[in-house]
C-alpha cells in the first residue's frame, strides 16, 4: 500500500508542475538566485582567504618567527651576528618593498637565495630547476616572477621591461620564472643585493625571517638586542587576516540575506501547491493515505525543489564569483594589502556546503505548508478558505515567535563584548521578528486603508482611485493573505535592506567626507610613495623643505612622517607631524573624548584613532606602549581619540618633538603646504611640479581637491559590491511578488471569470490585477521604512563599529526613502505585467469550470 | 686533490639531491657549471708564501680548506672528523664591487664526525652567500668561517697554532691545531697536472698536525691533515670520479695517493701521489709507483652508491703490500654530491706498517640511478 502511495503522490507532484511549469521556473529561479548569491560571496571570501593564506606562504615560507626592527629597519650585522654567533642557519635576510608594473602593484622580495632552502623551499627548487642561480645572484637587474604572471603580462624569459621603485624607473631582466602558484602571483623576487640597491636599504634589511625550535628561540631571546623585535609569523599574518574578516563577514551576512529571501520563495510555493491540491490530499486521505505519508511527500518534494534550485544556484554562484573577486580584490588592494587573486580557489565541500545551505533554507519554510496538507481532513472539500482560516489561526503564533524574534535580537544587542558574530545575529533576528509581522501589519493597513476607502465614497477620492475596484483590490488581498502576506514580507526585507544600506553608506560617505575635511587642512600635499615593508615609508629629500620655504606664495609648512612600529597590541601607524609654524591641533576627538589638544600640542601626549581605542578599549588619560627606536618600550600618555576613517588598524599621532625623542629618525614621508590668502592653488601646483621635475623627484604632488575626490572614489569602489548584491537580492525579493501574483491569479481565475461574467471589462479585471500589485508594493515600502531605518542603525552603531571601530554620524535624506517606494511599487507593477496580460486571455466559460 | 672536483665534472651534477634533514638542497653543481672565463689558471709554477697563502685566491674559480683527523678520548675511544669549506667564484672579483651581499661568491662547508665505537657518522652541509660575513675567509688573520663553524689561526697573522670551533647541531668540537712538519707542495712544486694543459691545480698539504681540545667536553688528541688547492679547471673530460687517501703511518711518514677513473669501464686511468718522510721531505709518486686494488664494497641504504671500503695497495718505496680498510662502512655524506670520506685503518701483512687515515671516494652513485 506504501509504494502505492508514494507513487500517487509523486505522480501528482509530477502533473501538477506540468500544469504549472511558470511557477516551477520561477520558484527554482527565485531560490537559484538566492543560493547564487550567497555562493558566490561564501566562494569569493574563501578564494580571498585562500589567496591570502598563499601569498602569506610566499612571503613567509615555513618561517615561524621575524626579526623586525625599528624605523630604520635591521642592521645587517645582526644577520651576521644570528649566523656566527649564535649559528642560526635557519634564518633569511629579507628586503622588502613595493614596486609597479605597468598599473599593477607588486611585493618587490629582495631574498638570498642559497638561505631560502630551509624557509621558502619553494623559492630554492625554482632556482635548483632552472640552474639560475648564477645569473639571478650575479646579474644586477635579474628578477624572477610567477609563470602566470610573465605569460599574462607577455613578459618571456630574457626580456628587459621597466620596474617602478618608489617612483623612479628600473630597467630589470626576467632570469626565470617561478612555478605558478596564486601566493607568487604578486611577488617579484630579486636578488637581496638589488632589492637593497632599488628601495636604498643602506646596510640594513628589512627583516629577517626564522625557522626556531624551542630551544632556539629561547637562545635567540637571551641573545635580542634592545633595537630589535623578534614577532611571531603568525602575528602578522592574523593581523592581516584580521582586517579583512570584517569585510568578509559584511558581505558573508549581506549574501545570507538574499538567501533568506530565497527560502521566502520557496514557503510560498509551496503553500500554493498545498492549496491548489488540498482537493488530491482530501481524496488521498480517503483512500487510505496516511497524514504522515502526506507531509513526508510535500517535504520531499519541496526538499527536491530546494535541491535543484540550489544545485542551479551554485553553480551559477560559481560564475557569479568570477565576477565578484574582481571587485573584492580591489578594496583588498584599496584598503589594505598587495593581494592579487585571479581565480577561484574553493574545494568541491564548500560548493557542496552553499548546495546544503541552499537545500535547507528551501525546506524548513515548507514544514508549515506540509503541515497544512497533512492536515486535511478526508474527503473535505477543499477550499482556499480553509487554509485562510487556519492562516489566522497561525497568527497568534507568528505574533508571539515575532515578539520572541524582536525580544531575542535585543538581548544579543545587549550581550557584553563587541564581538561580530552576536551583532549579526540580532540583525537577523530584527529582520526575520519583522518579517514575520508583515503580514499582520499589512493587514493592520489594508483595513484602515478599505475604511478610509469606505468612509471616503462619499467625497473626492472615491472617483480618483476608481471606485469599487480598488476596494474589492484590497478586499482580494486581505482574502489572500495567506499568499501575498508572504511575498509582501520578502519584498519588504528586500526593499528595507536597500534602505538601511543606502543609509549607512551614505551616513559613511558624509561622515568621511566631513572627516576628510577635518583632516586635510593644507592646500597641497607632496608626498613620497609609499612601501610596503613593516617599516618608514618613503623618505622626502630635506632640502626641498628648504626650497619651498624660500617659495612666498607658501604661509606655513608642516611635515608629517609615517612608520609602523609595534605596539603591545600589535602593529600600529605612527604619525609624527611637525605643524611648522603653527601650533599642532592635531584631530578632531570623537563626540565623548577629551576635547583639548594642550599636551599634543606640548609634545607631552599623543592621539590615537577611534578603531585603535576600540579594539584594545583604550581611553583618554590611559597610556599606550610602543617599541621605539632609542628607548625600547616606552608609554605614552593618550590626550584624546580622534575619528580616523582612513585605516581600521590603528593610528597613533605625535608631535615630531616627542617622537624625535625617542626614534632616530630625521626623514618625512610628506609636506603639507598652506598657501597665502590669494594665492591659486593650481598654479601653485604647477609651480612646484615644475621644480620636483627639474630636480628629478618623483613624489606625489596633489592638491586638498584631487586627494579628497581620490579618497571619495576608494570609498565608492568599496561599496560597488554591496550595491550589486543589494540589486540582486531586489532581484529574488521582486522573482517573489511575481510568483505570488501569479499563484493568486491560478488560483482565483474562476473568481475572475465570475467577474467577467458580470460584465466586468478585460482592461478592469488587469487593472484590478495592477492595483493589487500597486497596493503591495506601497505597502511593502512603507513597512520596510521603519525597518530600513532600524537596519541603517544597527549596520551604523553595531556593525560598523565592530566590525573597524568607525563611528558614523546617521543621517537619514530622503532619497532613499523615495527609492524605497519606487523601487516597492515598481518592483511590485513589473510582477504585475504579466499576470495581468494573462489575465485578459481568460476563456469565462471554460475557466468557470472550474479545473 | 678532493671532492669538489666532483661539482665540476657535470656527469655527476644530479641535481638536487636530499640533504640530511629534507629536500632543501639548491643545485649549486649547474651553477658552478659556469663559465671560466676571466679566471686565472694553473698554467705554471708559482712561489708559495705562507702565511698568506693560506688566504683566499679569488682570482681563481675554486678553492678549498680540508681538514681532517682522527682523535682518541681519555678512555681510548676513537673518532674521526672533517670540516671543509669550499669558495666557488661565479665570476671573477670586481676591483669596483662595493656590494654588500656578495654576488661572485658562494660558499659551501662540510662538517663530519665518525664514533668508530658506535659507527657512528653525523655530518652537516651548509650553503652561503657570504654576504655581510657570514662565510668567507681572510688571510691575515687567517680564518675560515661559515656561519659558527670556524677554523682560525690565534694569533694575528695566519700563522700556527690554529683554533677549530665546530658548533653543530650533533656535536661540539674545539680543538688546537698545531703542524709538525713544513708544508709538501703536492705534484711539481704545488702545480698538481691532472689533464691536459691548463687541467691542474695549486696544492699543498699539511700531512702530520697535532689536535688536542674537547669534543662534547671531553678531552681528546690526535693528529689532522690540511689539504689546500686551488684551481679554475682541473679534470679532464672523462672522467667520472675518483679515490683519494691521506694515510698517516705510525712510524712518521705519510702517504697521499689518489686516483681518477674514467668513463671506460670506471677504469683508472691517473694516478698520482706523495710519500712524505720523517724529516718533511717528500716523493712523488707517478701512475706506474701506485697498485690500487678494491678487496670489499658496501652499498650504501641511502644514495644506492657502492663503494669499495677495502683496499690493496702497493707503493713504490714501501716494501710491503699495505691493507687499507674502512674503520666502518657507514660514512657516506649526502647533500649535493654524495661521496663518502670517513676514518680508515691501515697495516701490512706482518704489522711491521700500521697507520690511520682517510679515504675520500667519490662517483659510485652513478651506476645506481
Amino acid at each position: 500500500m506504501n509504494k502505492v502511495n508514494n507513487a500517487w503522490l509523486i505522480n501528482s507532484n509530477i502533473r501538477f508542475y506540468r500544469q504549472h511549469p511558470s511557477q516551477l521556473l520561477l520558484t527554482l529561479l527565485g531560490l537559484a538566485l538566492g543560493v547564487a548569491i550567497a555562493t558566490s560571496v561564501i566562494l569569493t571570501t574563501a578564494s580571498a582567504r585562500k589567496a591570502f593564506a598563499l601569498s602569506t606562504e610566499a612571503l613567509y615560507g615555513r618561517a615561524t618567527h621575524q626579526i623586525l626592527g625599528g624605523s630604520q629597519g635591521v642592521d645587517a650585522e645582526y644577520y651576521r651576528r644570528l649566523r656566527t654567533e649564535l649559528g642560526l642557519t635557519n634564518s633569511a635576510p629579507v628586503i622588502e618593498g613595493l614596486a609597479s608594473l605597468g598599473r599593477e602593484s607588486f611585493t618587490l622580495l629582495g631574498i638570498a637565495p642559497l638561505a631560502e632552502a630551509q624557509l621558502r623551499p619553494r623559492n630554492a627548487q625554482s632556482f635548483a630547476a632552472n640552474s639560475a642561480l648564477q645569473s639571478f645572484v650575479g646579474d644586477r637587474h635579474a628578477v624572477a616572477l610567477d609563470s602566470e604572471t610573465a605569460a599574462r603580462l607577455g613578459i618571456s624569459k630574457g626580456e628587459t621591461f621597466a620596474l617602478l621603485i618608489n617612483g623612479e624607473s628600473h630597467q630589470v631582466t626576467l632570469a626565470l620564472t617561478l612555478p605558478h602558484s596564486s601566493g607568487s602571483a604578486s611577488l617579484i623576487l630579486t636578488y637581496i643585493e638589488n632589492a637593497r640597491l632599488w628601495l636604498e636599504r643602506g646596510a640594513t634589511l628589512d627583516r629577517i625571517d626564522l625557522h626556531l625550535d624551542n630551544k632556539k628561540l629561547e637562545l635567540l631571546q637571551a641573545w635580542l638586542p634592545d633595537k630589535l623585535r623578534l614577532v611571531p609569523s603568525a602575528s602578522h599574518a592574523q593581523q592581516m587576516q584580521e582586517m579583512t574578516k570584517a569585510f568578509n563577514t559584511n558581505l558573508t551576512a549581506m549574501s545570507l540575506l538574499a538567501l533568506l529571501i530565497g527560502a521566502f520563495l520557496i514557503h510560498n510555493t509551496m503553500s500554493f501547491v498545498v492549496v491548489s491540491r488540498r482537493t488530491h490530499y482530501a481524496l488521498y486521505r480517503s483512500l487510505g493515505v496516511t497524514r504522515a505519508e502526506i507531509l513526508r511527500s510535500v517535504l520531499v518534494e519541496a526538499c527536491a525543489l530546494a535541491l535543484l534550485g540550489s544545485v542551479i544556484g551554485a553553480m551559477l554562484g560559481v560564475a557569479l564569483a568570477g565576477q565578484l573577486i574582481a571587485m573584492v580584490t580591489q578594496t583588498i588592494n584599496d584598503l589594505y594589502f598587495v593581494l592579487t587573486v585571479r581565480e577561484l580557489h574553493f574545494s568541491g565541500w564548500q560548493w557542496l556546503l552553499c548546495v546544503l545551505l541552499g537545500t535547507a533554507a528551501g525546506t524548513l519554510p515548507a514544514i508549515a505548508a506540509a503541515w497544512d496538507a497533512a492536515r486535511t481532513p478526508p474527503g473535505q472539500l477543499a477550499l482556499v478558505s480553509t487554509l485562510e482560516q487556519s492562516s489566522r489561526a497561525r497568527r497568534k503564533g507568528l505574533a508571539l515567535l515575532a515578539v520572541g524574534m524582536l525580544l531575542l535580537g535585543l538581548a544579543l544587542l545587549a550581550l557584553p563584548g563587541a564581538s561580530l558574530l552576536p551583532g549579526f545575529a540580532a540583525l537577523f533576528a530584527v529582520v526575520l521578528g519583522y518579517a514575520l509581522l508583515v503580514p499582520m501589519a499589512s493587514g493592520v493597513l489594508l483595513q484602515a486603508l478599505r475604511y478610509l476607502l469606505v468612509r471616503s465614497r462619499t467625497w473626492g477620492p472615491q472617483a480618483l482611485v476608481g471606485g469599487w475596484r480598488f476596494t474589492h483590490a484590497i478586499g482580494a488581498i486581505q482574502r489572500n493573505m495567506s499568499r501575498y502576506g508572504v511575498a509582501l514580507a520578502a519584498l519588504c526585507v528586500a526593499i528595507a535592506a536597500t534602505v538601511g544600506v543606502d543609509i549607512m553608506v551614505g551616513s559613511f560617505r558624509s561622515s568621511v567626507q566631513n572627516w576628510l575635511e577635518d583632516t586635510l587642512r593644507s592646500d597641497i600635499y607632496i608626498s613620497a610613495p609609499s612601501s610596503l615593508s613593516a617599516r618608514a615609508e618613503g623618505d622626502l629629500d630635506p632640502s626641498l623643505s628648504q626650497w619651498l620655504l624660500s617659495h612666498n606664495k607658501i604661509k606655513n609648512i608642516n611635515t608629517s612622517r609615517r612608520i609602523t612600529v609595534q605596539s603591545r597590541e600589535g602593529e600600529v601607524t605612527l604619525m609624527a607631524i611637525d605643524p611648522g609654524n603653527d601650533q599642532l591641533r592635531g584631530f578632531k576627538p570623537i563626540a565623548n573624548s577629551k576635547n583639548d589638544n594642550t599636551a599634543l600640542a606640548q609634545a607631552q601626549a599623543v592621539q590615537i584613532s577611534e578603531p585603535l581605542a576600540r579594539t584594545h578599549s583604550l581611553r583618554a588619560g590611559e597610556k599606550i606602549e610602543l617599541f621605539t627606536d632609542n628607548n625600547g618600550w616606552q608609554e605614552f600618555v593618550i590626550a584624546n581619540v580622534f575619528r580616523d576613517y582612513g585605516r581600521s588598524q590603528g593610528m597613533v599621532l605625535f608631535h615630531r618633538k616627542l617622537y624625535q625623542q625617542h626614534w632616530t629618525d630625521n626623514a618625512y614621508s610628506s609636506i603639507g603646504l598652506q598657501l597665502v590668502d590669494n594665492a591659486d592653488s593650481k598654479n601653485q601646483v604647477e609651480i612646484i611640479r615644475q621644480h620636483l621635475q627639474e630636480q628629478n623627484y618623483s613624489y606625489m604632488l596633489n592638491d586638498n581637491r584631487s586627494i579628497r575626490e581620490e579618497s571619495l572614489a576608494i570609498f565608492d569602489r568599496t561599496f560597488a559590491i554591496t550595491h550589486v548584491l543589494r540589486l540582486l537580492t531586489v532581484g529574488v525579493a521582486f522573482l517573489g511578488l511575481f510568483s505570488a501574483l501569479m499563484s493568486v491569479l491560478l488560483e482565483k481565475t474562476r473568481e475572475f471569470a465570475v467577474f467577467r461574467a458580470l460584465g466586468a471589462r478585460r482592461s478592469e479585471m488587469s487593472t484590478l490585477i495592477l492595483q493589487q500589485a500597486a497596493i503591495i508594493g506601497c505597502i511593502a515600502a512603507l513597512l520596510a521604512l521603519p525597518l530600513g531605518v532600524v537596519l541603517a542603525a544597527l549596520l551604523i552603531d553595531v556593525i560598523n563599529v565592530r566590525s573597524f571601530g568607525w563611528t558614523i554620524d546617521m543621517q537619514i535624506s530622503l532619497s532613499p526613502l523615495l527609492f524605497a517606494l519606487a523601487l516597492g511599487l515598481g518592483a511590485a507593477l513589473l510582477a504585475s505585467i504579466l499576470p495581468a496580460r494573462r489575465l485578459q486571455k481568460i476563456q469565462i466559460n471554460h475557466a468557470m469550470r472550474m479545473e | 686533490m678532493r671532492f669538489i672536483h666532483a661539482l665540476f665534472c657535470t656527469g655527476l651534477l644530479t641535481g638536487p639531491v636530499i640533504s640530511q634533514a629534507e629536500q632543501t638542497s639548491i643545485d649549486i653543481g649547474t651553477a658552478l657549471a659556469g663559465s671560466a672565463v676571466g679566471f686565472e689558471q694553473a698554467l705554471q709554477l708559482r712561489a708559495f708564501e705562507f702565511p698568506s697563502d693560506h688566504g683566499p685566491h679569488p682570482s681563481f674559480r675554486n678553492e678549498w680548506w680540508y681538514l681532517t683527523g682522527q682523535l682518541q678520548d681519555g678512555s681510548g675511544r676513537d673518532y674521526g672528523f672533517q670540516y671543509t669549506l669550499f669558495r666557488i667564484g661565479l665570476t671573477p672579483p670586481q676591483s669596483t664591487d662595493e656590494d654588500l651581499w656578495s654576488r661572485d661568491t658562494i660558499w659551501m662547508a662540510h662538517v663530519a664526525l665518525s664514533d668508530v665505537k658506535e659507527k657512528k657518522h653525523w655530518h652537516s652541509q651548509r650553503l652561503s652567500h657570504g654576504g655581510v660575513g657570514s662565510a668567507g675567509v681572510t688571510a691575515s688573520p687567517f680564518s675560515a668561517w661559515m656561519d659558527n663553524w670556524r677554523l682560525n689561526a690565534t694569533g694575528d697573522s695566519g700563522n700556527f697554532p690554529w683554533e677549530l670551533h665546530i658548533a653543530d647541531e650533533n656535536f661540539n668540537l674545539r680543538l688546537q691545531v698545531d703542524n709538525q712538519k713544513p708544508p709538501v707542495l703536492q705534484g711539481d712544486r704545488g702545480l698538481s697536472q691532472k689533464g691536459g694543459a691548463g687541467n691542474a691545480s695549486f696544492y699543498y698539504s699539511y700531512t702530520e698536525m697535532q689536535v688536542a681540545g674537547t669534543l662534547d667536553g671531553k678531552t681528546v688528541n690526535g693528529s689532522a691533515w690540511l689539504d689546500r688547492e686551488w684551481s679554475t679547471s682541473v679534470l679532464p673530460p672523462g672522467v667520472t670520479g675518483w679515490d683519494w687517501f691521506s694515510l698517516q703511518l705510525q712510524d712518521g711518514r705519510q702517504l697521499m695517493l689518489y686516483q681518477l677513473r674514467s668513463e671506460k669501464n670506471n677504469a683508472a686511468n691517473n694516478k698520482s701521489g706523495s710519500l712524505v718522510q720523517t724529516d718533511g721531505s717528500s716523493i712523488t709518486l707517478a701512475a706506474d709507483d701506485i697498485s690500487l686494488q678494491a678487496t670489499r664494497h658496501w652499498r650504501s641504504p641511502i644514495s644506492g652508491a657502492r663503494y669499495p671500503t677495502a683496499w690493496k695497495l702497493k707503493v713504490k718505496g714501501l716494501v710491503e703490500e699495505l691493507t687499507v680498510t674502512a674503520s666502518f662502512d657507514e660514512q657516506e655524506l649526502i647533500g649535493i654530491v654524495n661521496y663518502w670520506e670517513g676514518v680508515i685503518e691501515v697495516e701490512s701483512p706482518n704489522n711491521t706498517i700500521r697507520g690511520r687515515g682517510y679515504l675520500e671516494m667519490t662517483g659510485y652513485d652513478r651506476g645506481s640511478e
